[in-house]
């Protein structure tokens, strides 16, 4: 541990204390994620053996980078790369207005870095706005991987108790214990707006059912026609029927109108028919892009 | 009756404090939002009903593997419950609350040639130049080639639009993480002593009901790490117990706890112990657990070849048999799957390697002969040797099909294909 130099403490992750911190040698700040391990328990964490595992190669600019891990007697360090702040304190510190360009570079590498993990079989299953960090230059990077997992495929069934509620998606809710990628794309949505509404959650709901309830009354409540299958979901319940009459341009006032259809397409109850990160990338909303960003 | 009560009330309460320790740490994530106070990801604990009448009367498998007990392989002492209130039951009762409904019943087997499926502990990220590079895999169709995928578009599940990207990614990574053959030579260690223990932690997984992707796992965490890290003869088992504590806490959503694994060498080890090799094991391996395993390539062979249940499971009896023979652990995860796979249609269908499952496997039928003798000669051997009998009678439930049991095992192509087995070079 002699090889860094802690400068202050910047938060608790998933397992552990995280710190800002200063490699002796080469001047290089980093963040420090430190791990606790005690004879008498379990152990290194299963999040924090998963998180390493994935992270240790999944290398993208719009990832977070795990430099290193180092191990002395009775911790664990995880050495990732220093990002000055993560997407929730830059809504805190943005004074209520995005520009539109940044809305749709932090839109556009979030879809890269979450594209970047499906097709290494990665789910991410925690995505939100405190998971994604921002450096200096205004790239965003996917951190905490805490609750991801390595998928085959046919994916398998996994944990319904994923993602934070906000960003929980509909057949989650409902306890679909078969999910795939689109699981994150349905977050990357919710954040989408939440980016353009500069830090206003699209559905900020208190419990599942008001969840459930915030979601339908802007998309209409899936019935068997809209959504085959629905009703056999585990913890499927009835909801009062809510027409579909999402009105975008009063709910994102300052999206465009492909951005409107994006978000539309990324909200989408039914995860069959939900957009994956693949496609997205290649959505309207982001033809005008400058070409220098997607290299 | 009372006790099994008692005991499932001690459970849950013990996973409400695992809980609770967890919402902790969660809530600990400084923020402003009130929401987010009632946010988490951790199962409700009152889910967790009583399972703990499935867990079986299984042989006590609690033992260190010391010197002495070389020779026999235990399980052929049957079912004292004498353990029954000791320390794994908790495992079990954990296991029911998991992921997988399904695993109760025959009908698994059936579903499992799709829907039941892995987790690729898949990690590892190759710049594309390298992935293209290697380029294992010609995605491009061929004529006479089915498109496999064809269909999917509309289940999320089978992920049909980069299905292809991800198994060659995995051919890729598999390439990474290789076995040498013959590795325990010049270690002081024998094949012998690796047969008892793998044979031994198929036991234990057995009885901790974990899922199949964890054997796999563990076995390959065991064989890399040795290779690179021989131990005394004294320390095997405790590689053995620590590898399949990884690759649980990788694969299971409720793995087993360390104690449970002290319990289960009969506190051969501590569990300081255990966690030093943890540490140690992870280190040497550079926190790489990603290889792929057989049973994601099979789960894709088997579609390729459009197989039925009693195909894929005589394919998985196959490799599970491949895992105690010691002159097989350098085979390529992809190579094993295939050769099963070409194998178990052999046997039940005289079905041939089609160009399709060539073209999906990457092998053809030439290249998988050698591999396919082997697999043979285990099936012939699983008949009279010991140490194969714990994945044989595994193998003779009926959730498994029964398919140790089925006539096609005894055929005389199996006698004849073994019998080339100590003439073609693996």
């Amino acid at each position: 541990m002699h090889k860094y130099e802690k400068i202050e403490k910047i938060g608790e992750g998933t397992y552990g204390t995280v710190f800002k911190a200063k490699n002796r040698e080469t001047g290089e700040v980093v963040a420090l994620k430190r791990v606790q391990l005690d004879d008498d328990d379990e152990g290194v964490p299963s999040s924090a053996l998963r998180e390493i595992c994935i992270l240790k190669e999944l290398k993208h600019r719009n990832v977070v980078r795990l430099h290193d891990v180092l191990h002395s007697e009775r911790k664990m360090t995880l050495v990732f790369e220093y990002c000055e702040q993560d997407l929730k304190k830059y809504f805190d510190s943005c004074g209520g207005d995005i520009d539109d360009a940044t809305v749709q570079s932090f839109m556009y590498q979030l879809l890269k870095g979450l594209g970047f993990c499906h097709q290494q079989n990665i789910l991410h299953r925690d995505l939100k706005p405190q998971n994604l960090l921002i450096n200096k230059n205004g790239e965003l990077k996917l951190a905490d991987f805490g609750l991801a997992r390595s998928f085959g495929i046919p994916v398998r069934c996994y944990s319904a108790e994923v993602v934070t509620l906000w960003y929980r998606p509909p057949d989650v809710l409902f306890g679909a214990k078969l999910y795939t990628t689109t699981i994150d794309t349905w977050s990357a949505g919710c954040i989408f707006a939440e980016i353009s509404n500069a830090g206003v959650p699209l559905f900020p709901g208190n419990d599942v059912d008001d969840q459930l309830k915030r979601i339908f009354k802007v998309l209409g409540t899936p019935s068997e026609r809209t959504w085959p299958g629905v009703s056999k979901l585990p913890d499927y319940k009835i909801f009062p029927n809510y027409p579909a009459n999402a009105n975008w341009p009063h709910i994102v006032p300052k999206l465009n109108t492909s951005g409107h259809d994006l978000l539309r397409c990324l909200v989408i109850s039914n995860p069959t028919e939900r957009l994956t990160a693949e496609a997205a990338l290649q959505h309207a909303y982001f033809n005008d892009l400058m070409s220098s960003k997607s290299s | 009756m009372a006790t099994v009560t008692a005991r499932n009330q001690t459970i849950q309460s013990r996973q409400a404090v695992q809980q609770n320790a967890i919402i902790k740490k969660r809530s600990a994530i400084p923020t402003t939002r009130s929401a987010l106070g009632d946010l988490n990801n951790q199962l409700p604990a009152s889910k967790n009903g009583s399972t703990l009448q499935r867990q079986k009367a299984e042989s006590n498998l609690r033992k260190p593997l010391g010197t002495k007990q070389t020779n026999i392989p235990q399980k052929s002492r049957v079912t004292t419950r004498k353990d029954n209130a000791a320390k794994p039951a908790p495992v079990a009762a954990k296991k029911a609350a998991s992921e997988l409904p399904n695993r109760s019943e025959v009908k698994e087997v059936v579903q499992e040639v799709l829907p039941e499926s892995p987790v690729a502990m898949v990690v590892g990220t190759p710049s594309k130049q390298d992935v293209d590079q290697v380029n294992i895999f010609d995605l491009a169709l061929k004529p006479g080639i089915d498109d496999i995928d064809v269909n999917d578009a509309e289940n999320p599940q089978l992920c049909s639009e980069f299905v292809n990207d991800i198994y060659h990614y995995m051919l890729y990574l598999e390439s990474q993480y290789p076995i040498r053959p013959g590795y325990l030579k010049d270690t002081g260690l024998k094949s012998r002593m690796r047969c008892i223990l793998v044979d031994w932690l198929i036991q234990v997984h057995h009885r901790f009901q974990l899922l199949q992707e964890t054997l796999y796992l563990t076995i390959a965490i065991l064989d890399r790490f040795l290779q690179v890290h021989p131990v005394p003869r004294a320390k095997l088992q405790l590689v053995g117990v620590t590898a399949m504590l990884l690759a649980s806490k990788y694969e299971e959503m409720y793995p087993p706890e360390v104690c449970d694994y002290v319990y289960i060498t009969d506190k051969a080890f501590s569990q300081a112990q255990i966690l030093s090799m943890e540490i140690l094991m992870l280190k040497t391996l550079g926190f790489n657990l990603g290889r792929p395993l057989p049973l994601h390539f099979l789960r894709r062979n088997s579609k390729a070849g459009q197989v039925d249940a009693t195909q894929h499971s005589l394919a998985k009896y196959l490799m599970e048999l491949s895992l105690i023979d010691y002159d097989m652990c350098h085979i390529p995860p992809s190579k094993l799957a295939a050769s099963a796979l070409c194998l178990s249609i052999k046997l039940l269908e005289d079905a041939e390697w089609s160009p399709t499952l060539e073209h999906y496997s990457t092998y053809t039928k030439e290249a998988l002969v050698p591999v396919v003798c082997h697999l043979a000669k285990n099936l012939k051997s699983a008949e009279s040797s010991t140490y194969q009998q714990a994945v044989k009678s595994k193998y003779s439930s009926p959730r498994l099909m029964k398919i140790s049991q089925i006539p096609e095992v005894k055929l005389p192509l199996v006698s004849e294909l073994a019998e080339q087995a100590s003439s073609s070079k693996l």
